[in-house]
């Protein structure tokens, strides 16, 4: 198939939702990880957070990307009110309002991320577990309703983000969120193990 | 602080990069098969086109049935018509036959009874 030729927006629609799957699951593995050892070893804490939240931000912004592209797309009808209610679409409407109810849940968890400070601590990482729910959702609309779920490197994708998200939250679970960063001792540096235990979960 | 803002930017340029790339790169690989064949799971579009192609058949023997009832109603009107112009011919046939014959005093040539005046009117007019 020649360029000219090339469904732009059914492209664009796939690819979008793709990268915007991967986007979802790095936001999360990068703030369940956020205060682990290995990666606290990494980066700096300014850093690791601005990873986190721009992979969100980004993610957000290729989800959306990803509806507008099927509603311009011409061959499967879809409107702009089917991206926003779940269950009017006429592709696999169940599967499809699983990827509705995801976007939402990732609104409100992004809105309340940058609210935060209002909120308060405990409020906002209640509603803040509702990023698995994200990763849920996203997976079961992939899954049932991708156009590419069958193929051998988006079963990749899939399986290895699953593996992936249980091991991080698996490993959070048994290890605890606030386990202190152990650091060599060097005995020619006393202040070494005077580091800032991580705070945050 | 400017090492935080700068720290920050490196990893905003980076991130949208990496986002610009596997978008990108995605595309290209999606691009290169836009339509897989799968059996389990048929494409939007190929079920799209499906329903398409299903209501375009039906369109094309609605369309057919309207216009093999319009070319028999044709037909039907074009053979009445014909049916009475035959007749109208036919008719006109026999009313040449019988019109000289009516106008005629009947036996002879008809140039005997062609006759010419010569003489003047019995009445004049105002006007002639």
């Amino acid at each position: 198939m020649s360029i000219q030729n090339l469904p732009f927006w059914w492209v664009l629609a796939r690819a979008s939702g793709i990268a915007g799957y991967l986007l979802i699951v790095a936001s999360m593995t990068s703030g369940v990880v956020l205060h682990t050892r290995l990666v606290q070893r990494l980066a700096s804490p300014i850093a690791r957070m601005e990873w986190h939240r721009i992979l969100a931000i980004l993610g957000l912004a290729l989800v959306a990307l990803h509806g507008v592209a099927l509603v311009m797309d011409n061959y499967m009808p879809t409107r702009w009110i089917d991206l926003v209610v779940p269950g009017g679409i006429a592709y696999r409407p169940l599967w499809v309002a699983f990827g509705v109810l995801g976007m939402w849940l990732m609104v409100i968890v992004s809105v309340t991320a940058a609210m935060r400070k209002h909120l308060g601590a405990k409020v906002w990482k209640g509603i803040h577990l509702a990023s698995y729910g994200v990763f849920v959702t996203a997976t079961v609309h992939g899954v049932m309703a991708g156009t590419d779920s069958a193929q051998p490197w988006m079963i990749a994708i899939y399986l290895g983000s699953i593996a992936l998200v249980i091991g991080v939250a698996t490993r959070r679970l048994l290890a605890g969120p606030n386990a202190p960063l152990k650091r060599r001792r060097n005995p020619a540096s006393p202040s070494a193990t005077a580091g800032p235990p991580a705070t945050q979960g | 602080m400017a090492t935080t803002d700068e720290s920050k930017r490196r990893v905003r340029r980076t991130a949208i990069g990496a986002t610009l790339l596997l978008t990108a790169g995605l595309g290209v690989a999606i691009g290169s098969n836009p339509f897989p064949a799968n059996q389990h799971a048929p494409s939007p579009q190929m079920a799209a086109l499906t329903a398409r192609e299903k209501a375009l058949v039906q369109r094309a023997a609605a369309v057919s049935a309207q216009s093999t009832n319009q070319w028999h109603t044709y037909r039907v009107q074009l053979a009445a018509r014909q049916k009475q112009i035959k007749a109208a011919a036919l008719s006109n046939v026999t009313v040449g036959a019988q019109g000289p014959a009516g106008v005629s005093s009947g036996g002879g040539s008809s140039a005997s009874n062609v006759s010419y005046v010569a003489a003047a009117p019995v009445a004049s007019t105002r006007t002639s």
